[in-house]
């Protein structure tokens, strides 16, 4: 090799070594590519996603136990102030809009609050049971439930009892907004996480 | 006589409804005011939530290890979720007891976030300054011993260079 191309090998790596020197101070200045992103899922009675409902019928009856486990998962790069709202629809109502991010505009039958470190997975213990119903003619009507042991007045029906499902809608505090919002805000992309498992009411009216 | 002892009765009836009026009216006025109380504590803690919630993210953003303090600040919640159940389920002065723990939780998560903050502010300020200053530090070595290196490895490259030069022989034979 000639001088000039030594010379041109002692810049480089000087250069380089420069580079390395500097990168940690660089880095602060970079902002994060990670995705953020929350997972929701819920799962059956044994904490695994099957065994929904007593011997895997979804026809349940007054009084018959559904344990559920409901799964979060928080990898929004930071902590996060989340509500989870559980919601008892029928088959005509609306259920929420993960276009629009409009969430159902039925009454909430539960809802937790959490405080979520990052990486964080939460399950949450949802036991629920059907406590008193009504009959109207072929409609029936969902007057209160039981989730976690507390009793939960609503008014839900549906023809001969189908057709119902239980909505589970993820909010997070929004801290420009100071309030909770259905979903979350990604850079500059709005995204929500909600989940819904339908059931039949079996019901025979005491003659 | 008849007419009096008529008179007395609705004497007596009218005093017997006052009085019930009177009671019924204070008793639905400590009720309404319990559960006013119960519904402002309730309030007056979410909004204490609130802000231990923010101080904790900024805390969090400044590179403060706050797991410990989002167990108590969780705590704070679960006081809360009981004090919004006591609520519905008209236990007014239970409401305003847990909303006052839920609230008392939160303050102190609130005051330890700020004192964190601060000093995490500053220990982060201090870091950054390091290691600017290490940056600094290395490129000048690098700087300095790259040329000191380049011209001692120069002056041995030429000489390298002149030892393998062809010495001229002149052949007199």
């Amino acid at each position: 090799m000639s001088l000039d191309d030594w010379h041109l090998v002692f810049v480089s790596v000087c250069l380089v070594i420069i580079l390395a020197a500097f990168a940690p101070v660089v880095m602060a200045f970079l902002p994060s590519r990670d995705e953020h992103f929350f997972a929701l899922a819920i799962l059956g009675e044994e904490g695994i996603a099957e065994h929904y409902y007593p011997d895997d019928d979804p026809n349940i009856e007054v009084g018959e136990d559904v344990h559920w486990t409901i799964y979060l998962l928080n990898h929004m790069g930071e902590i996060q102030y989340i509500a989870l709202k559980v919601k008892l629809l029928n088959s005509t109502m609306i259920a929420p809009n993960s276009t629009s991010f409009t969430p159902s505009s039925a009454p909430v039958v539960y809802e937790v609050k959490r405080v979520m470190l990052n990486n964080e997975t939460r399950f949450f213990p949802f036991s629920w049971t059907i406590s008193n119903v009504a009959q109207n003619g072929d409609l029936i009507d969902i007057r209160s439930l039981s989730v976690n042991g507390e009793t939960v007045d609503t008014h839900s029906s549906a023809l001969l009892g189908s057709d119902y499902r239980v909505v589970i809608e993820l909010w997070v505090y929004n801290e420009n907004l100071k309030e909770f919002r259905f979903g979350w805000v990604d850079g500059n992309e709005m995204r929500c996480a909600w989940n819904q498992i339908w059931f039949t009411l079996r019901y025979v009216e005491a003659s | 006589m008849v007419g009096y002892l008529l008179k007395k009765n609705k004497v007596i009836s009218i005093l017997y409804l006052i009085f019930l009026l009177l009671f019924f009216t204070q008793n639905v006025y400590r009720v309404l005011g319990d559960e006013s109380e119960a519904v402002s504590s309730i309030s007056h803690a979410e909004d204490s939530l609130k802000a231990a919630y923010l101080s904790v993210l900024e805390a969090e953003r400044a590179g403060v290890d706050i797991s410990e303090v989002v167990v108590l600040l969780n705590n704070a919640f679960t006081y809360f979720s009981e004090a919004e159940r006591a609520l519905k389920s008209g236990q007014h002065d239970t409401a305003v007891q847990l909303a006052g723990k839920a609230a008392e939780v939160s303050n102190a998560v609130l005051e330890a976030n700020i004192n964190l903050i601060f000093v995490a502010g500053h220990v982060e300020e201090e870091a950054f300054r390091n290691q600017l200053f290490l940056s600094s530090a290395l490129v000048c070595l690098v700087v300095m011993f790259g040329f000191l290196g380049w011209r001692r490895f120069k002056v041995y490259y030429v000489s390298r260079v002149m030892d393998v030069r062809p010495e001229v022989v002149v052949d007199e034979s």
